[in-house]
């Protein structure tokens, strides 16, 4: 396949962008911006949750791009796809004849995730090639074996794919592939155009990929209902089923996080490589709401920090039989550190004995008052 | 007609109130030299006006050092050794202020870890002075923050005061300050004597609660916080758990004197500890609460020989003003082993913190140096804060106000009061290296 000196050019160009947003160098809000240019995530998290944010703008002019080049995200800015053409084949003489017969997957796809996000649940977002490049950089930040492994495999996943069977992914199975077919298709559509279409085909798929995608979505919530673990989601967070379905896996949110207590949930099951909050060391600053800008899909609802009182992570609870306050020793740590003044240590009874008091109303489970316990007797449930 | 007695009452106080404050604007208006500075009437309505009158001067000496807590002890003692004059004035019977009176018997901070993560001593000079005569008396225990008793602590710091030649005036406030332009001159006291005054060359305010720089018309920032009532409780070691119905409750922790539990009281929060009143009305519900829980327990089989022994002498105000002065030192200055040019001494951590999201442990706080300038107001000539209300962020507020940072920052300011005298300079012009001669000599730790 020949490829122009200056799309090369531009395709190791991008690559090398799309390897430094990836890479966990605490670059905070700008962590991950790759995950903004494809469309396909973009039209997922749309309609899946009805609407946008700016940073949305990047996925819509991509797609306006495709209408006027035939995949031109492929051509130009895949980090995937460049990558994967430097993979050497297995078989010397395979060729991309040898899948001639294997139907467009990607197209199907396009069509079962859109129709699963109209009904909230793009079920198939975390297949687009962008996401899984981002999500192969989350292995550098983890420090435990098993969420490395979980992390890296979407990616070797696809080089492997490739070395056996050189080009099935991109040009059959990707989803962001088969959506930009989709736009050059529909090119064909149009009145006066020269191009023929095979609308029989077309409208075959349609009928497919739809009906299959809206029978997922309403199957899933029975599917993993009554699978959800106890485990706590970043701020503004969607529900925690559609979460499982809007969650690109991508990552960027473990690097933008800057006291690094979001972590891959490791557990095999719909859940799979999703973020959820561990307190160790540190909490949710009142500060920040950088995974929420961070977030490709909006699975992390891009919110405003004068609303983050609202947004309920958690809630604290405290043992009170091990509080120091309970031996009468000096101790206010949980009051001071609650930005929310949700902790409030007054006597009760006219009994000298006072004992920290968590308003349920105000708390929203950051986690500040659980790390800073000397006596680790406050859990978030 | 409520309504109208309420408005005329509310127009009265408050032309009172403008009243007031016009006549002090007046009064300081008029005085050429020596003029008292006004404290305006916060909340009292009605005024009335003090007739001039000439104070006797009391005394007068190099350095002033209002309050003999544990940060004035050791400012008075650590400024008469470099030769200079000191007198020390104290509102109550005894020298320690809340570590012997007010029976926070912890000297905390003793230890942190420096850059080699190696936990070590840190409070050195006249604290770690006092903890060895202590130690040597069998009135100390623990190794790292120390518990102490507080009769022994009063008579082992008044012992240091007077060998060291300070003078020392026990039952007496400060009252006001003597002030010409920016400039203290001195203080008004007011005893069973009546009112007098003290000139000085330098005044150093260890009040606690920043009465003097509050008098000279500093600025500062206000913390309400809780305030306690520690007392003890005799004969814990004769509890008996083994008799039926006996229930645990808590006794507090050990003191030197076996058998004697001293018992920390966390208390109201968001209290004003500078208004008199609320102060007085505390007292009296601490006391209550004290007793109803004595009670309670002395109802309680293998409680039966339990007795109160006493309730501190003074309330244990935790916070009220801190200074604004010339460095704040901050949160951050203290977690990354700042390093200040005109450091007095290096205090150390007793509790876990939260800096930038995380969790910082007991076992990983950093030692910290505080800087002179945190503890030279903004505004006032001649003056120092040591103890709890020197210059700092809000945030840094539990190892500020505690037994050794104020060992610390008071020993500092009577080193910074005496070198400063000796060599004709001001605090803030201070030949940095003659500070720091002066404070290895006395054997503070720099590092």
């Amino acid at each position: 396949m020949f490829i122009s000196a200056k799309r090369n050019t531009i395709r190791y160009f991008s690559l090398s962008v799309a390897i430094l947003l990836a890479m966990p160098l605490g670059w905070g809000k700008i962590s991950g911006l790759t995950n903004w240019v494809s469309p396909f995530i973009m039209l997922n998290s749309v309609f899946a949750l009805k609407s946008l944010v700016w940073l949305n703008a990047i996925g819509v002019v991509i797609l306006i791009a495709t209408w006027f080049k035939k995949r031109f995200f492929c051509r130009y800015l895949c980090p995937t796809g460049c990558l994967l053409n430097k993979i050497p084949k297995l078989n010397k003489k395979a060729n991309s004849q040898i899948f001639k017969n294997i139907p467009q997957i990607g197209k199907l796809l396009v069509i079962g995730s859109l129709t699963g996000a109209l009904l909230d649940l793009p079920l198939f977002i975390f297949l687009d090639p962008v996401a899984i490049f981002n999500g192969f950089f989350s292995t550098l930040i983890q420090t435990t074996w098993l969420p490395m492994i979980a992390s890296g495999s979407g990616l070797l996943l696809l080089l492997v794919i490739q070395w056996i069977w050189p080009g099935l992914w991109c040009k059959r199975i990707c989803p962001l592939g088969g959506l930009q077919l989709w736009v050059s298709d529909l090119k064909g559509f149009m009145p006066g155009s020269e191009k023929p279409t095979d609308k029989a085909n077309a409208g075959r798929r349609l009928f497919i990929g739809s009906t299959a995608g809206a029978a997922a979505a309403i199957a899933f919530p029975f599917i993993v209902k009554g699978k959800e673990a106890n485990i706590i989601r970043p701020p503004a967070s969607v529900n925690p089923i559609d979460f499982y379905a809007l969650c690109t896996r991508c990552g960027s949110c473990l690097k933008a996080c800057p006291t690094k207590i979001l972590k891959q949930d490791t557990r095999f099951g719909a859940g799979l490589l999703t973020p959820e909050v561990k307190f160790e060391t540190g909490y949710c600053l009142e500060t920040c709401n950088a995974c929420s800008v961070v977030c490709p899909s909006g699975a992390i609802t891009l919110f405003d920090l004068d609303a983050k009182p609202q947004l309920v992570m958690g809630k604290a609870v405290l043992k009170t039989a091990d509080c120091l306050l309970s031996f009468q020793k000096e101790c206010d740590r949980c009051k001071v550190v609650c930005a929310y003044k949700a902790v409030l240590i007054n006597p009760k009874n006219n009994e000298s004995l006072v004992l920290p008091e968590i308003d349920p109303v105000k708390c929203v489970g950051c986690g500040a008052c659980k790390i800073v316990c000397p006596k680790n007797c406050i859990s978030i449930n | 007609m409520k309504r109208r007695d309420f408005f005329t009452k509310a127009a009265l106080a408050g032309g009172a109130l403008a009243l007031g404050n016009s006549c002090s604007r007046k009064i300081e208006k008029n005085a050429v030299n020596l003029t008292p500075s006004q404290k305006p009437g916060d909340s009292v309505a009605k005024f009335v006006t003090e007739p001039a009158r000439s104070i006797p001067v009391f005394a007068e000496t190099d350095v002033l050092v209002i309050g003999g807590g544990p940060a004035g002890t050791a400012a008075a003692i650590a400024a008469s050794k470099t030769g200079a004059s000191v007198w020390l004035i104290e509102r109550y019977n005894h020298l320690g202020g809340l570590w012997t009176g007010g029976e926070v018997l912890p000297l905390l901070s003793t230890h942190a870890i420096d850059q080699n993560h190696k936990k070590k001593q840190v409070i050195y000079g006249l604290g770690d002075e006092m903890w060895q005569r202590l130690k040597k008396l069998g009135m100390s225990i623990d190794e790292v923050n120390p518990v102490i008793d507080p009769e022994a602590g009063k008579f082992v710091l008044e012992e240091m005061i007077i060998s060291s030649g300070v003078k020392l005036l026990y039952h007496t406030y400060a009252a006001n300050v003597i002030m010409e332009g920016n400039t203290i001159r001195g203080v008004f006291i007011e005893n069973k004597s009546g009112r007098s005054a003290i000139m000085a060359k330098m005044v150093i305010d260890c009040s606690g609660d920043g009465d003097i720089f509050h008098f000279a018309g500093d600025n500062y920032d206000t913390m309400k916080y809780h305030i306690g009532l520690v007392h003890r409780l005799g004969n814990v070691d004769k509890i008996n758990p083994n008799k039926p119905g006996f229930v645990k409750y808590p006794i507090g922790s050990r003191t030197p004197i076996p058998g004697v539990n001293w018992v920390n009281m966390h208390g109201k929060d968001d209290q004003d500890g500078t208004d008199a009143l609320n102060l007085s009305n505390l007292q009296v519900e601490y006391r209550q609460q004290i007793w109803n829980d004595y009670k309670k327990m002395k109802q309680t089989p293998g409680y039966e020989q339990l007795y109160i022994l006493d309730t501190a002498s003074q309330l244990g105000v935790r916070m009220s003003r801190i200074v604004d002065g010339d460095y704040k030192l901050t949160l951050e200055d203290t977690m990354t082993y700042k390093n200040f040019k005109d450091v007095i001494g290096i205090s150390g951590a007793w509790t876990p913190m939260l800096y930038k999201g995380k969790k910082v442990a007991i076992a990983d706080r950093p030692l910290w140096q505080i800087p002179l300038r945190s503890l030279v107001p903004k505004k006032t000539e001649g003056l120092l804060v040591a103890g709890r209300c020197f210059c700092f962020e809000k945030e840094l507020v539990e190892d500020t106000r505690i037994i050794g940072t104020c060992l610390i920052t008071g020993h500092g300011a009577g080193i910074a009061a005496g070198t400063a005298i000796k060599n004709h300079q001001s605090v803030r012009d201070l030949d940095l290296k003659k500070l720091e001669k002066e404070l290895l000599s006395q054997n503070v730790y720099l590092g």
